[in-house]
């Protein structure tokens, strides 16, 4: 059979690069073949990614030698519109490809660009946006979309038009465990109907039972390839940085649709649709409050309370008090809060986050975690209930003085001229000679932090490298970790944490666990985490907002 | 079926169902355009804001200032508008305090005295005509009607994609600026607007450094994105005929008529003095 993407002997180095961040590369990939990239932060999976879609050359300008071809056809030599005919990618921040403000509108400018005729593009939209589950969504504006409706919006955009490879760049970054399935199923689908798959994913789990092989890339060499299965090897997830691979509860085969074209060049109906979501357990506890918004369909953690949380009792529902046997921290109480012009978000709510032991707060997308983690953090306020800290009532501003964050994306947390400032700025809040807390085990602390103290925080983190480095001129990864790192270095009796293990690998993932873990010595901390692996990593007890998934 | 609805007898706006949007899925509801008005407002915008450069006279800016912030109040959230409101006319106010305090030619400081209200006035004027115009522009308008529209003008494509680009980057400007001010009261501990009243120096680094990043991001995605999508002028091939319907052609004569008003107010002893003539 005729591989769908051929890469012979590629290398690849980016305009100032010391070195090359893809040498010697030689890999084919099979139509109807999902490869997943792994392996460190900084090995190579996106600049593979950015060679096969044409980025690397046409965009950054990279050099580069061998050959990458889709179905015979070299890429380097064609335009990026010629190769996105051929190859669809869909982007780590899906925000980054659209152009347009809804998802009809970027639906229906990316196909009249692409030549689709103006009779069928009524008839494409009705089928897409039906099989995506986006029928409901399509007029809304794209930055109000869940990570998962995004996602979903550039698929459809793209995979209309039959290309021959699709790249996804950390696709389940942002998902929710029913979205994740959601997707697997998705593109067992679309492999099963001849489109060769390329995923680069840190977390592997949500992949088994959809992915066929495996290249681990390092220091930008492939230095693995095998079976997907093989990536549960211990020796190989300690040798490579990666995270296990092992099965996930109700991970299996797929059960995807049997076709998605009925023609060459046109694809017929599609039945994307996600299978329908799991009944909710009548013994699933919540920690929410008396209201109907939150209490119908409620669930439990998909992957059940963490093994580190064992011994920590699960929150009951109605009126949640924190875990028994840590001091009170921050609380809830009949909490209320909806936006202008929607439904109510949350009535009712009552939940305690005590000192010692983190809150994972848990909910499909669009359920109302990150407004929880605004109101929580006095970025926004409540329209009914209060919120307390150490058992004192607080106005927004009180919160935002007590509180301190990590957002989803860490680009505009950053804004001090070197990594180091970074640090030395967020260190400098806490009052002269308090004591410093629990985390990176030290004792008391000056305001103004000496070197060594910078630099024992940017060693924990690995940054110490990177100290004198602009904070804006850091890989994702690194951004990540350093908006981690000043979040934790700023005082604070409540710590939010959005997604924080987005961009990391297994090792960096462990040393995030650690000091989330340690952090929570000394302080409430509210981690929203879809991320299994972190789950299990932090023993927490978990804040279930209930909701539907997917 | 798109064509049967337009075609036949003119449809009461007020009384007719609305077109079906997924098989009609061009055609604003409202006036059966295909390019959901956007030509229009296209032209209001670009007329308003060259007319505010035209005009110096503050009454009738102010009348013009009046009507751009009626036509956009239909098309914008008031909240957004009113944000926009406050951070021009904070952001005015510093400029303004600043260029009242400049070193003078002949030495030592020009102070605020020199400052007339007129000065002060005018450009803050023109730049809300200007930005209550771009928003109800960029944010009630389908980016692809928009470049529908632009491409049907026949601009060559080096001229055409940086339009499309700039008129799009607005809307992402805005969406971007209440992350920034999250992200920046999280630093900081206190709202935005305390830490511009008592450490202004901050929102430099705090606030304005990631917003030029990411906009500059934003600005580097926006042009990949057209790029991988093939976006040129003859890429958009879909109803170049008919930007302006029946309905669009009257919204065009009332504006055209407003626009005349804020001449007239500009232009009011002239015009006074040619209605006497005419009715002596």
């Amino acid at each position: 059979m005729k591989p769908a993407l051929a890469v012979e002997g590629a290398s690849l180095r980016y305009p100032l690069a010391e070195a090359p961040s893809l040498s010697g590369l030689d890999l084919e990939v099979y139509p109807g073949e999902l490869l997943v990239l792994a392996g460190r932060s900084g090995g190579g999976k996106s600049t593979f990614m950015r060679m096969v879609n044409g980025l690397a050359y046409r965009h950054y300008r990279a050099e580069s030698s061998g050959s990458v071809k889709v179905l015979g056809a070299e890429l380097k030599d064609k335009s990026l519109y010629e190769i996105s005919q051929r190859v669809s990618s869909v982007f780590q921040n899906p925000e980054d490809q659209f152009f347009a403000l809804t998802p009809r509108d970027e639906m229906l400018l990316s196909w009249e660009c692409r030549g689709v005729p103006e009779s069928e593009a009524g008839e494409m939209l009705e089928r897409w946006s039906v099989a995506l589950g986006l029928k409901g969504v399509l007029d809304r504006p794209l930055n109000l979309l869940s990570s998962g409706e995004k996602q979903k919006t550039v698929l459809a955009s793209q995979l209309a038009l039959s290309p021959s490879v699709l790249l996804l760049d950390e696709p389940s970054s942002n998902l929710d465990p029913a979205s994740r399935r959601s997707l697997a199923e998705s593109l067992a689908a679309l492999k099963r109907e001849g489109l060769a798959v390329v995923v680069a994913d840190h977390r592997l789990r949500w992949l088994c039972g959809a992915a066929d092989r495996a290249l681990v890339l390092d220091g930008g060499k492939a230095v693995w390839l095998g079976p997907f299965d093989g990536l549960a090897d211990p020796g190989l997830v300690g040798r490579w940085g990666l995270r296990r691979a092992g099965p996930i509860t109700g991970c299996g085969t797929p059960p995807g649709p049997a076709a998605l074209r009925d023609g060459p060049g046109r694809p017929r109906w599609p039945a994307l649709t996600a299978s329908p979501p799991a009944p909710a357990s009548a013994s699933a506890p919540t920690a929410t409050g008396s209201g109907a918004p939150l209490t119908a369909g409620a669930r439990q953690v998909p992957a059940g309370p963490p093994p580190g949380s064992a011994g920590l009792p699960t929150v009951p529902g109605g009126l949640a008090p924190g875990p028994a046997g840590f001091p009170p921290g921050v609380e809830f109480r009949e909490l209320g809060f909806g936006f202008p012009g929607a439904a109510p978000l949350f009535e009712g709510l009552s939940a305690e986050l005590p000192v010692g032991v983190p809150a994972l707060v848990s909910g499909p997308n669009g359920r109302g975690k990150t407004t929880l983690m605004r109101l929580a953090s006095g970025l926004l306020s409540p329209r009914a209930g209060e919120i307390r800290f150490g058992g004192e009532p607080l106005n927004a501003r009180g919160r935002l003085a007590r509180s301190s964050l990590v957002f989803q994306i860490a680009d505009r947390q950053l804004c001090m001229g070197t990594v180091q400032d970074e640090i030395r700025e967020a260190w400098k809040a806490w009052p002269r000679g308090s004591a410093r807390g629990a985390e990176h085990g030290k004792p008391g602390r000056p305001g103004r932090p000496s070197e060594a103290e910078v630099e024992g925080v940017l060693e924990y983190w690995g940054l110490a490298g990177l100290a004198l480095r602009h904070p804006q001129s850091l890989s994702g990864g690194e951004k990540q970790r350093l908006a981690l790192a000043a979040a934790m270095a700023r005082p604070s009796e409540l710590l939010c944490l959005d997604e924080p293990s987005t961009g990391l690998d297994g090792a960096n993932l462990a040393l995030a666990a650690g000091a989330v873990t340690a952090a929570a010595g000394g302080r409430s901390v509210m981690l929203i985490t879809h991320d299994e692996d972190l789950g299990e990593l932090v023993p927490s007890f978990p804040l279930d907002l209930g909701g539907e998934e997917g | 079926m798109r064509s049967g609805s337009r075609a036949g007898s003119k449809p009461d706006p007020l009384t007719a169902p609305p077109a079906d949007p997924l098989t009609d899925p061009l055609t604003d509801p409202r006036n059966g355009s295909p390019y959901c008005g956007a030509p229009l407002k296209l032209l209001f915008a670009a007329g308003a804001s060259v007319l505010a450069l035209w005009l110096n006279s503050w009454q009738a800016l102010a009348v013009l200032a009046l009507f751009s912030l009626l036509w956009s109040s239909g098309r914008v959230k008031p909240s957004l508008l009113a944000k926009a409101h406050l951070f021009l006319f904070a952001a005015l106010g510093v400029c303004l305090l600043g260029a009242a305090y400049i070193p003078a030619p002949g030495g030592g400081m020009r102070g605020g005295p020199g400052l007339s209200v007129r000065m002060a006035v005018l450009p803050a004027l023109r730049v809300a005509v200007s930005m209550n115009m771009a928003l109800a522009l960029v944010m009630s308008s389908p980016a692809s009607a928009l470049s529908r529209f632009i491409a049907a003008a026949k601009l060559p494509d080096p001229l055409f994609v940086p339009l499309s680009v700039a008129l799009r980057f607005v809307a992402v400007f805005v969406s971007e600026l209440p992350q920034v001010k999250d992200a920046l009261e999280a630093r900081t501990g206190e709202p935005l607007a305390r830490t511009a009243l008592s450490r202004p120096w901050r929102l430099w680094r705090g606030f304005l450094a990631p917003m030029v990043f990411r906009a500059l991001a934003s600005a580097d995605s926006l042009a990949l994105s057209l790029e991988m999508k093939g976006l040129r002028s003859k890429s958009l091939f879909w109803k170049r005929a008919g930007a302006f319907p029946a309905a669009d052609r009257a919204r065009l004569a009332r504006g055209a008529a407003a626009l005349g008003l804020c001449l007239a107010v500009q232009y009011r002893e002239a015009v006074a003095a040619l209605a006497f003539r005419a009715f002596a």
